[in-house]
This record gives C-alpha cells, sequence and structure tokens, in this order.
C-alpha cells in the first residue's frame, strides 16, 4: 500500500483532498441549513493580512474586508465547493457517463457487433442472396442467352428449315410443274402420235377415197379439156391449182408451159370449166386437194388413134 | 361396174406417190375449135349498123376452122362492153371466149369502133381493139378483130384482112352469053370488085407481092396473053404475048420477076421474066410439058408440073438470078397425078391437087418427109392457094356441077369451110399477101 501511495503520491493526495473536500462537503451541506459559521478548512491555503490596528475604520474596515474577504473567501470556498460539487458531480456525472458511455459504448458496440454481425451475417445473407440472385440471374442471363441462342438457333433452324421447305416446296413444286409440263408434253406428244397414227390409219382408209376423188377429179377435167385443133399432140403441161372445201377453183397457175400459149390456155380453160371439182367433203380429205398439181398431156393411149 | 373399175384403174394411174402435194394426171381431152361468142355490136338507138360486124367476125373465125362460133339464139345476153357482162350466164353457154363490141357514128360516115374479148372462164380481158373509120372500112375493121382474135387464141397471125383474086364464069352452059369476071373480094368472098370483064377466059390471077398488082391471062384478043394490071388504077400492061401458050404468071418473091409457062419454043417449058429488063430465062427444056410453075419463098427454086415421067408429078427446079437453072428433081411420087404446087409461106410444104382414086384433091407434101397428106374429100378441086399465114388453103371445088370456093385448114383434120356461094361459076381462087395497114 505504501509502495503504491509512494509511486502514486498525486494520486494519493488528490484521493485525500477529494475525500477532504468531500467530507467537508458533507458538513458544509449541513451548517449551511444552520446559522452561517465561517470555518476554516485544514488544507485551504488561506492568504491572510495582519489588521492594521491603527484606523478602526481601518479596522472596522479591516474586519469588514476580513469579513467581506471572509466571506469572499467563503463565497469563494462554496463556490469552490459548489464547483467541487459541480465538478463532482460533473465527475460523477462523467464518470457515470463515462460508464453509461462505456456501457453505451460497449452496448453500442455489442450492438454494433451485434449490427455488424447482423450486417454481416445479412450481407453475408445479401451477399448470399445476391450472389444467388447473380447466379440465378446470371443462370437466367445464361439460359434467356442460351433461350435466345437457341431460339436464334431455333429461329434460324426454322427459317432454314422454312427456307429449305420453300426451297423444297419451289423445288417440288418446279418438279411437278416440270413434271406436268413434262407430263404435258408427252400428252400433247402422244396425243399428236395418236392424231398421226389415226391419220395414218385414216389416210390409208382413206386413200381409197382420195384416188376416187383424184379420178373423179381427172374425168371431170378431162372431159372438159378441149384442145385448139391446131397444137400438136405432143405437147404437156403442168398446173397448180388451188380449191375450195367447195371444189370452186380459185386460182390456176401455169407451172411447166407446153410451149404453146392457146395449149396453156386450153389447160387454164378446162379446170376453170370443170369447176367445181369433185372433191371429198370430209375437211381433213379435202386438205389433199385443197392444192394440187395437174399434170395435162393430151397423148392418147396406143392404139386409140 | 365398169365405171367403178375404170375408176379405180384410173385412180392407180393418175396418182403420183413420189410428192407430197397430189399430182393429177390428165390424159386425152378432145381437140375442136374454140366455141366462141361474137355478140352484136350495139348500135345507136333503133338504128340498124350499116355493116354487121359481129357476123363477118363469127364467118372469119369459123371458116378458118379453129372457131366454132355461138348461134345468135345461144346468146344468153347481148352487152356491148366488157364491165357489162353476167359471166355465170355465159358458162352455162358451150363458149370460152366471148366478144363484145359496139359501133357510134362520130361524124359523117366516121364510126368508131370498139371491141373486147373476154375469157369468159377466167373473167380477163384478152384484149380490146379501137378504131375510127369511114363507113367502106367497117368491114375490113371486122376482119381486123377476127386477125386479132386469132392472133390472141391461135398464136399465129390472122389471114383475114387480106383479098382473094379469082375468075367466074357466068352463064358456063350458055356459050352465047358465056362472060367471065376477074374479081378481087375481102378473103370471105364478100365486098367483091370486078378487075376484068370479058366475053374470052381469063384465067390464073396471080398477086404481086406487094398484093398491089395482079398478072392474069386473058383470052381477050383471042390468044392467050399475060397482063399486069394494077389494082388502084386499072392500069394494066402486055408482058408475054409469045406464040402459043402464055400461061400460069407467078411473081417471084422480089416481085422482079415473073415465072411462066411459053410454048414458044414449040413445047411448054418454064420460063422466068425479069420484068424490068423484059429479058425472059428459060427454066426448062423438055420434050414434056412443063407448066404451072411456083416460086420458093427464098426465090431460089421453083417447082412446076411435068409429064416428063408419063405422069403429071411435081419437079423442083433450083433457079438464081443470072446464071443457068438446075436438073429438075422429081419431088412427088406418091399417085399418077399431082399437079398445080404452091409452096407453103415458110417454104416446108407444098399445096398440090392430088388424084385419088379419080377423085382430084387438095393435098399438102411435107418437102422434108416428102410425105403426102389429102385435106378434102371433094371430086375435082383445083387451083388451091395458102393464105398468107400458111394456116389455110383456099381452092375451087365443085359443088352440084358448079364452081365454088372452099377453104381448108392446113393442119388439122376437120372439114373444109365452105365460102360465099357466088353466082356463077368460081375457079382460080388465089390468095393476096398480107396487106399493109
Amino acid at each position: 500500500m505504501l509502495d503504491w501511495i509512494k509511486s502514486n503520491g498525486r494520486g494519493f493526495s488528490i484521493a485525500v483532498a477529494l475525500h477532504v473536500v468531500f467530507i467537508g462537503a458533507l458538513l458544509f451541506n449541513w451548517e449551511w441549513d444552520k446559522p452561517k459559521r465561517i470555518v476554516l478548512e485544514q488544507g485551504d491555503v488561506i492568504q491572510v493580512n495582519s489588521i492594521d490596528a491603527n484606523s478602526y475604520d481601518a479596522e472596522i474596515k479591516k474586519i469588514a474586508e476580513k469579513k467581506r474577504s471572509d466571506e469572499r473567501l467563503k463565497q469563494q470556498r462554496k463556490q469552490q465547493q459548489v464547483k467541487k460539487k459541480q465538478q463532482e458531480k460533473k465527475r460523477k456525472a462523467a464518470a457515470k457517463k463515462k460508464k453509461q458511455e462505456a456501457a453505451r459504448l460497449k452496448k453500442e458496440k455489442l450492438k454494433q457487433q451485434q449490427l455488424k454481425k447482423k450486417a454481416l451475417k445479412e450481407k453475408q445473407l445479401k451477399d448470399d442472396a445476391e450472389k444467388k440472385e447473380a447466379l440465378a440471374k446470371k443462370q437466367a442471363v445464361e439460359k434467356a442467352k442460351k433461350e435466345a441462342l437457341a431460339k436464334k438457333a431455333a429461329d434460324a433452324k426454322k427459317t432454314a428449315e422454312a427456307k429449305k421447305k420453300a426451297e423444297q416446296d419451289k423445288k417440288r413444286q418446279e418438279a411437278k410443274r416440270k413434271q406436268q409440263v413434262e407430263a404435258e408434253k408427252k400428252r400433247q406428244a402422244e396425243i399428236k402420235r395418236q392424231q398421226k397414227r389415226d391419220r395414218e390409219e385414216w389416210l390409208r382408209k382413206s386413200k381409197g377415197i382420195v384416188n376416187k376423188y383424184a379420178a373423179l377429179i381427172s374425168r371431170k377435167i378431162e372431159q372438159n379439156w378441149r384442145q385448139p385443133l391446131d397444137v400438136a399432140s405432143d405437147l404437156s403441161c403442168r398446173v397448180n391449182i388451188k380449191l375450195q372445201p367447195t371444189g370452186k377453183v380459185i386460182s390456176v397457175r401455169v407451172l411447166e408451159s407446153s410451149g404453146s400459149l392457146s395449149f396453156d390456155r386450153s389447160v387454164e380453160t378446162a379446170v376453170r370449166k370443170a369447176s367445181p371439182l369433185p372433191v371429198p367433203e370430209d375437211r381433213e380429205l379435202f386438205e389433199q386437194f385443197r392444192d394440187l398439181t395437174l399434170f395435162f398431156s393430151p397423148e392418147q393411149e396406143p392404139g386409140k388413134n | 361396174m365398169f365405171q367403178q373399175i375404170f375408176l379405180l384403174i384410173l385412180a392407180f394411174l393418175f396418182i403420183m406417190p413420189s410428192t407430197y402435194a397430189l399430182e393429177i394426171e390428165i390424159k386425152g381431152g378432145y381437140q375442136s375449135a374454140t366455141p366462141i361468142a361474137i355478140v352484136p355490136f350495139s348500135w345507136g338507138e333503133g338504128q340498124q349498123s350499116p355493116v354487121d360486124i359481129a357476123k363477118i367476125i363469127r364467118a372469119d373465125l369459123s371458116r378458118s376452122g379453129l372457131f366454132s362460133p355461138l348461134k345468135l339464139n345461144e346468146l344468153p345476153e347481148r352487152p356491148a362492153y366488157g364491165d357489162s357482162i353476167d359471166f355465170a350466164r355465159w358458162k352455162s353457154t358451150a363458149a370460152e371466149q366471148l366478144g363484145v363490141g359496139a359501133i357510134k357514128p362520130v361524124g359523117k360516115n366516121k364510126y368508131e369502133v370498139t371491141f373486147q374479148l373476154l375469157d369468159i372462164f377466167s373473167g380477163q380481158k384478152v384484149f380490146s381493139y379501137r378504131n375510127t373509120v369511114d363507113g367502106k372500112n367497117l368491114r375490113r375493121i371486122a376482119h381486123q378483130i377476127s386477125d386479132n382474135i386469132y392472133e390472141k387464141l391461135v398464136q399465129e397471125r390472122g389471114a383475114f384482112d387480106t383479098l382473094i383474086a379469082y375468075v367466074v364464069v357466068n352463064n358456063n352452059r350458055d356459050q352465047k352469053n358465056r362472060t367471065y369476071i376477074l374479081a378481087i373480094a375481102d378473103s370471105d368472098g364478100f365486098a367483091e370488085k370486078v378487075i376484068l370483064k370479058s366475053k374470052k377466059p381469063i384465067m390464073s390471077p396471080a398477086w404481086s407481092p406487094n398484093g398491089k398488082r395482079l398478072a392474069y391471062v386473058s383470052f381477050e384478043k383471042n390468044r392467050s396473053v399475060i397482063y399486069i394490071q394494077e389494082l388502084k388504077t386499072g392500069k394494066r400492061q402486055v408482058i408475054a404475048k409469045f406464040k402459043g401458050i402464055n400461061s400460069g404468071p407467078r411473081w417471084s418473091p422480089d416481085g422482079k420477076r415473073i415465072a411462066m409457062t411459053l410454048s414458044k419454043d414449040g413445047n411448054s417449058e418454064i420460063y422466068i421474066m425479069h420484068l424490068a429488063s423484059g429479058v425472059l430465062q428459060r427454066i426448062t427444056n423438055h420434050y414434056g410439058i412443063d407448066t404451072e410453075a411456083a416460086w420458093a419463098p427464098n426465090g431460089q427454086s421453083l417447082v412446076f408440073t411435068s409429064d416428063r415421067g408419063g405422069k403429071p408429078q411435081i419437079y423442083q427446079v433450083a433457079v438464081n438470078k443470072s446464071g443457068r437453072a438446075g436438073h429438075p428433081k422429081r419431088i412427088t411420087h406418091e399417085g399418077n397425078y399431082n399437079s398445080r404446087a404452091s409452096f407453103s409461106p415458110d417454104g416446108k410444104e407444098l399445096i398440090l391437087v392430088h388424084r385419088n382414086n379419080g377423085n382430084y384433091r387438095v393435098a399438102k407434101l411435107d418437102m422434108n418427109s416428102r410425105q403426102l397428106k389429102v385435106l378434102t374429100r371433094s371430086k375435082l378441086d383445083e387451083s388451091p392457094s395458102f393464105a398468107p399465114n400458111g394456116k389455110l388453103v383456099l381452092y375451087a371445088t365443085e359443088l352440084h356441077g358448079r364452081g365454088i370456093l372452099e377453104a381448108v385448114i392446113v393442119d388439122g383434120s376437120h372439114s373444109p369451110q365452105r365460102l360465099r356461094v357466088l353466082s356463077g361459076d368460081v375457079r382460080e381462087p388465089a390468095w393476096s399477101p398480107y396487106r399493109s395497114q
């Protein structure tokens, strides 16, 4: 204890002072409630001036002075005590405050710690949440991206497919069209072939009719073929004639002249005289008679003069 | 049945399979004169044309033997112009050609004649003709139209616008009143003009190459004398009145000489007289009868009739203007009588009188092949004479004991066409050369 006082003299002094002040304050407080008495307090440093005994006034003054000084001292003391009390109070309040502050701080700290903890926790939670969210978001984004990609791919695929499909369709249609054209062509060709076959068949069948009409034409023209008297009998003449379906002669054109204009004229007249010529009623058969070449030769068969 | 077989045979014969287009052969046909319609020419209202031009044309065409004109009652209508023809109606007639015309008086004795020939079956105009003439030339216009038709349809020059000279004997059986007339007429025997009238025989008229003069033999001086007479003026001159026979004058193609038969040297011989100088050139010298000389168209030879072989035959002898004549060569061998030969205008044929089974007929001799072809079927033909286009031969023949004129187509086998039957006996016709327009 002594060691501790020795080493902490000032503290001890302060503590003793504080105790004196404290006890004195306690007594003072009590006296104040009784008549006023000036009590010197040991320990207080009082400066005392010797009263000039010469003058009452001076003395009274001195005494008043002294009284005033005491008063002032007392006042001062009081004030100091108040101040001390106040200081104590202040100190106590400060301590209390300090304590409270400490507690508060502690509490605060705790709270803060708690808060911190909580915040940490929250942060962690938040972080976790954020992380989670980010993850989720990322995942979502990725998912979205993925989806978008997939969609894009799908779209692309779809488009490609659509395109492909369109192309295929087109191709198919083209092919179909071609096929149709081909088929039509084939059909037409077949029709034509058939027609040709029919025609050939028909022609074969109708050859007899054609021959008959050729003979009828020959005979009708021959019957109308009057030759001039003074032409040689070794002449011949080839003409082209054009007929209407009625057999009417539209034109007679000399292809190879006999060399005798009057002989050529007789041929032309014979054809025109014989008009209308007998022709088949069938339009197609008639086509063979539309444009005819006629060869005229007056020479008689041998033995017929 | 036969018809069907016939048609089948025809069909096989006539269809030429070589070409795609059908070719039909027409063999045979028939020859005939061209049927033609010549519509009477229109004339002013209710008036009569002084000359029936259409009738003259019809007769001309008919006489040529190459045409058979429709009769008037066969004409379905009588259009005067080409644009007023209903061809459909004409097609139902026999005609192939149709001639329409009009005569319009355009002044005192002046007429405008129009004519169109149309092909009935083609409707084409063959030709059209227009001329303004005096009334006295209307006949000639008709013949010119005939020539045009002939030329267009036969493709040969026509000889209708020509003249004939002939001798007519009137009152042949009455020796006291018998008269002889030398006349010329249109080729159809109309529009006769008397050149010479005589109580004595007139013989052998011959045309100068330019058609302006006639040489003939007249017995008016009681002996044969050869005269040349200008037709326009009637002026004539004696060119041969030698002792004995003076006969058969024939003008050389150049018109400068006349071949004739003279017996001044005792026997009938062929001579050539050079008209400018009167110099005679003796061509034949034979004891047989040489007569009826005729010139080749090239003037380098003569044909004549001679009985030097026993029977009358045709001989040919080369002649030239100054030198000696060649040796006559016999050119007819068929039959025992051939006389009175004349050359065709192209010199390729002779026309002559050929006796066949006692009939004297006109025949033609091909100078190249020496083939003889009889053209007539009459009994007594004489004096055949070529038309200047060589297509027809004019000759005299006998009908009921009377001489008449006939024409026969040289190529062909149709009947001769009789010319106008004149009063009296007609003989010794001679066809003129072409006339200048």
